[in-house]
């Protein structure tokens, strides 16, 4: 047993957080504010060698792992708790991931290394206008084309597709579609690395819509129609009709750094407080000498540390599992640590930033506080993106009770 | 194509420094260290010589344990070579004993056209390693350099010194301190992070150095936080006709404390 982090990953800490420090906390109100992340600081990010982090260098990435990933992500989200920015990454590490498991040599060869630079985005695109969780009902279909296919569909709710059109180069999704009738549900679905943009250009087929949104500004989340949508077969990722479950392996790896991002947001949050038992009193002591306040942020506090280990072991057997192929661990020993983390890591940041809103008082309900623009960033993580609390939940009791016993 | 020595040492983290209250000492225990914000920027301006003018840049630490996060951190940056006199009788040792360790190892290298090094640690703060160093090693010194060009033999640097910006020349070899103004240090990428896992400095005892024997000559015997009263004065400009004689009271009052000339 070793809880701690290596030399290498302490380093790698300090060198995230000081560019952090430097090239994200100054602007970070801005970017939820105007709605966009700046263009030259996707390239530093790149140049620093913050997305597609577990990707090996053949394919373009800056060879690290998982829990370099994770490391990168909790300190990209302290500088920016509205956390569009970390969102950003953390697609771009855990799916490019994916990719670098399943994809074709050609695909992985042709997309990693520009979304490893900062010039493509690479995310996920599963969700339908009709459903999300539901996989198994999901319509978008895709067709046998010769050595291609032709896609037809909606796809709604999909983060970074504004900034896979402003991007230089591009980028697109993992995506899943349905190759066979809707009978079959979940067993006829067939993953591909589907690209809205390549090389400076939007692909034919390809029509997509940006939403407005509440929170985490930074970042576009919208949809997209494909309408007779060709695709080289190069692109299709695993078996036909394997899709579902190499989507729910990529979603233990997405999950993982989406709890990274909001116990990062979560900290900062966690410092806000802190620094406000320092100065505010009320009745003449400091407000965190009434125990209802102390206490709270004491139970909060314990959450979040709890938070950071599920964050930290699912990052862990990722890393055992996808780049050590370590034969004594599989991709469905991830589902309950990666559901934990999922679970805990938005909650406990929701919390927190509701709870030093509170302690804050009225200045934390005017937008001249910023910590409303983090309450909002994380609560989208809440609400279900990248999984459902509530299907994480199944998750795990189907793994610990057993399947039979928890079948709906 | 210079080689290029730098000095760097791990400092505790001044921002993240906390006082005992009662006692006005630091709590030094579990307070993070880092490379000193001088020494980072000495080890920057010793690589961007290196990639305007060729040559190498070798990096060298003393400490305990520390010493290794030191060289990682100046593996990341990119320096060529790393040497660290490492053992656990070295932290209690002063900066006099500090020097002459340093001045040792360098005199083992086979040749080095500049030695860099922070013009004050950013915990200590002594302002003497440079100045020690140059003494030792019978070169010439620049201190407190925010500009630096190597032309020809010589090296020039400009320095702020008292009341003034000088340009100051040296033959080489030399000493020259880095202040903070110079330049932006790089911060590595984490390629180059992992890059460095792979290097390996070489490691020096006293002994090997032919110190065995070394010796503080000063002892720290107390630290303490300055306490600084504030003096509570008010001149009072609330309204518009005492406005004027309340100026210059305060005016008055900056001159005798010596902010205003």
């Amino acid at each position: 047993m070793d809880f701690s982090f290596t030399k290498d990953e302490e380093l790698f800490r300090d060198t995230v957080k000081e560019f952090c420090q430097k090239n994200i906390a100054p602007v970070w109100v801005e970017i939820d504010e105007k709605r966009e992340i700046p263009m030259d600081l996707y390239k530093k990010m790149g140049q620093q060698g913050l997305f597609a982090i577990p990707v090996k260098a053949e394919y373009g990435g800056p060879g690290g792992t998982m829990v370099l990933a994770c490391i990168a992500t909790e300190e990209i989200a302290y500088a920016d708790p509205s956390v569009a920015v970390a969102v950003y990454s953390l697609l771009c590490n855990g799916w490019p991931m994916l990719l670098q498991a399943y994809g074709t040599e050609e695909a992985k060869k042709e997309i990693l290394p520009h979304v490893a630079k900062g010039e493509a985005f690479f995310g996920i695109a599963t969700t339908e206008p009709h459903t999300g969780s539901d996989l198994a009902s999901h319509k978008l279909i895709a067709t046998k084309d010769g050595n291609g296919w032709i896609f037809n569909g909606d796809k709604l709710y999909i983060s970074g597709v504004g900034e896979t059109s402003q991007l230089p180069w591009g980028g697109g999704w993992w995506l899943t579609a349905r190759t066979g009738t809707m009978e079959e549900g979940h067993r006829a679905l067939t993953a591909y690395a589907l690209l809205g943009k390549k090389d400076g250009k939007v692909l034919e087929g390809y029509e997509p819509t940006v939403l407005d949104e509440i929170g985490r500004g930074g970042l576009t989340t919208g949809g997209f129609t494909l309408k007779n949508y060709k695709l080289d077969d190069k692109y299709r990722c695993g078996d036909v009709n394997r899709g579902f479950y190499l989507t729910m392996e990529g979603f233990n790896l997405a999950r993982t750094v989406v709890a990274a991002a909001c116990i990062g947001a979560a900290r900062w949050g966690a410092d806000q407080a802190i620094d406000w038992f320092k100065q505010r009193k009320a009745f003449g002591k400091y407000i965190a000498s009434f125990e209802g306040v102390s206490f709270k942020f004491a139970e909060l506090y314990i959450k979040l540390q709890a938070a950071k280990h599920f964050v930290y072991q699912s990052g862990w057997l990722a890393d055992k599992v996808y780049l050590e192929k370590d034969p004594a661990y599989k991709p469905v020993d991830l589902n309950v640590p990666a559901s934990m983390a999922k679970i805990y890591g938005p909650e406990i940041a929701t919390d927190i930033f509701r709870e030093t809103m509170k302690w804050y008082g009225a200045y934390a309900y005017s937008k001249e506080s910023p910590l409303y623009r983090a309450l909002l960033g994380v609560f989208s993580y809440e609400i279900g993106a990248e999984g459902a609390q509530n299907i994480l939940r199944y998750i795990i009791a189907r793994d610990t009770i057993g399947f039979e016993y928890v079948r709906w | 194509m210079p080689d290029i020595v730098v000095c760097v040492k791990q400092s505790i983290d001044i921002e993240q420094l906390k006082f005992d209250p009662s006692t006005r000492s630091p709590i030094l225990a579990g307070t993070p260290k880092k490379v000193g914000q001088m020494d980072g920027r000495a080890v920057e301006e010793a690589l961007r010589i290196k990639e305007r003018m060729g040559g190498s840049v070798i990096a060298l630490t003393i400490g305990g344990s520390e010493a290794e996060d030191v060289m990682r951190r100046a593996y990341a940056m990119g320096v060529d070579e790393g040497y660290m006199v490492t053992g656990p009788e070295l932290s209690d040792l002063d900066t006099n004993v500090k020097i002459k360790v340093l001045a040792a190892v360098m005199k083992k290298l086979p040749y080095f056209d500049l030695v860099l090094c922070g013009a004050a640690s950013s915990d200590v703060s002594s302002w003497q390693v440079g100045p020690g160093l140059a003494e030792l090693l019978g070169v010439p010194v620049i201190t407190s350099a925010k500009k630096l060009d190597i032309e020809g033999e010589e090296v020039v640097a400009e320095c702020d010194l008292e009341k003034g910006t000088y340009t100051l020349k040296a033959e080489m070899p030399a000493v020259i301190t880095i202040t903070l103004e110079i330049n932006e240090p790089r911060i590595p990428s984490l390629m180059a992070v992992l890059g460095a896992s792979r290097k390996k400095a070489k490691t020096l005892t006293l002994e090997e150095i032919g110190m065995a024997e070394a010796k503080s000559l000063t002892k720290v015997c107390d630290i303490s936080m300055p306490e600084v009263k504030r003096k509570k004065v008010i001149f009072d400009g609330s309204e518009a006709e005492k406005l004027e004689e309340a100026t210059s009271k305060l005016i008055e009052a900056l001159r005798r404390e010596g902010v205003m000339e």
